[in-house]
């Protein structure tokens, strides 16, 4: 129940977003996994340490997005008037690790030539 | 909810050094549903990326019954449109981020008619080359 049932959320716009960022980080996950498996022929036991570190870059990133979404969602059972904690750093990190696992995915397929 | 108020609770949750200057440095808050929404679409492109990522993987991976130049082909054109996607994203979410706190109009989205183009290409080519065995 919230203090001031006016002031929540409506159209459940954070709730929405905070669904969006798990099934991204989630899709990011998957496709750690798999590559992992995908790499190792070429890469070895190499293939584990590269989907290791994606993950655990995944696990951070989901840790912040939950921690910041409870902090919003506090503030907006709260108050009826709240600027959400925006900031482009989770969006910048999670756009360089698609661009990571990309480029990590061309080599593959490039790799394949020789 | 008026612009007031939207520009006068900065600071308990967010305010501060955000990144990036560029977007955060100029004009003032905007509603925050459109903030999330503005966010909502950049995970979707990242989605998208993920998946034509995958897609090109995966056809390589699991060597796709496709005459091999053209899958070769196909694989890489899914993966540098899936690597160009969220460059595109991350552009995407902060011009629409600048524009909504200046008060102007949403840029057009730049990507998307090239992407539905590849997407249709490759399928084309894929099915074609499919039908042809």
């Amino acid at each position: 129940m919230t203090e001031d049932p006016a002031a929540f959320d409506p159209g459940f716009q954070l709730e929405r977003t905070a669904l969006a960022w798990r099934r991204t980080l989630l899709a990011l996950s998957a496709a750690f996994i798999a590559g992992s498996r995908v790499l190792l022929d070429q890469l070895g036991a190499f293939s584990y340490g590269v989907a290791g570190l994606g993950l655990l870059a995944v696990v951070v990133l989901a840790c912040i997005v939950e921690r910041r979404y409870g902090a919003a969602h506090r503030h907006l059972t709260r108050v009826s008037r709240v600027s959400l904690p925006h900031d482009g750093a989770l969006i910048a990190t999670v756009a360089a690790i698609t661009v990571f696992a990309g480029m990590v995915a061309l080599l593959f397929v490039v790799s394949r030539l020789m | 909810m008026s612009d007031t108020d939207q520009r006068d609770t900065n600071g308990s949750l967010g305010g501060g050094n955000r990144f990036p200057r560029s977007v955060y440095g100029v004009g003032g808050e905007p509603d925050p549903r459109f903030s999330l929404a503005n966010e909502r679409t950049f995970l979707a492109w990242i989605r998208t990326s993920i998946g034509l990522i995958a897609a090109g993987v995966a056809l390589e991976a699991l060597a796709a019954p496709v005459q091999p130049g053209l899958r070769l082909a196909a694989s890489v054109l899914l993966i540098v449109v899936g690597v160009l996607a969220p460059v595109q994203a991350w552009s995407g979410w902060a011009n629409t981020e600048r524009a909504m706190r200046l008060g102007r109009p949403l840029p057009a989205p730049r990507l998307v008619i090239l992407l539905a183009v590849v997407v249709v290409a490759g399928c084309l080519v894929l099915v074609g080359t499919l039908l042809g065995r």
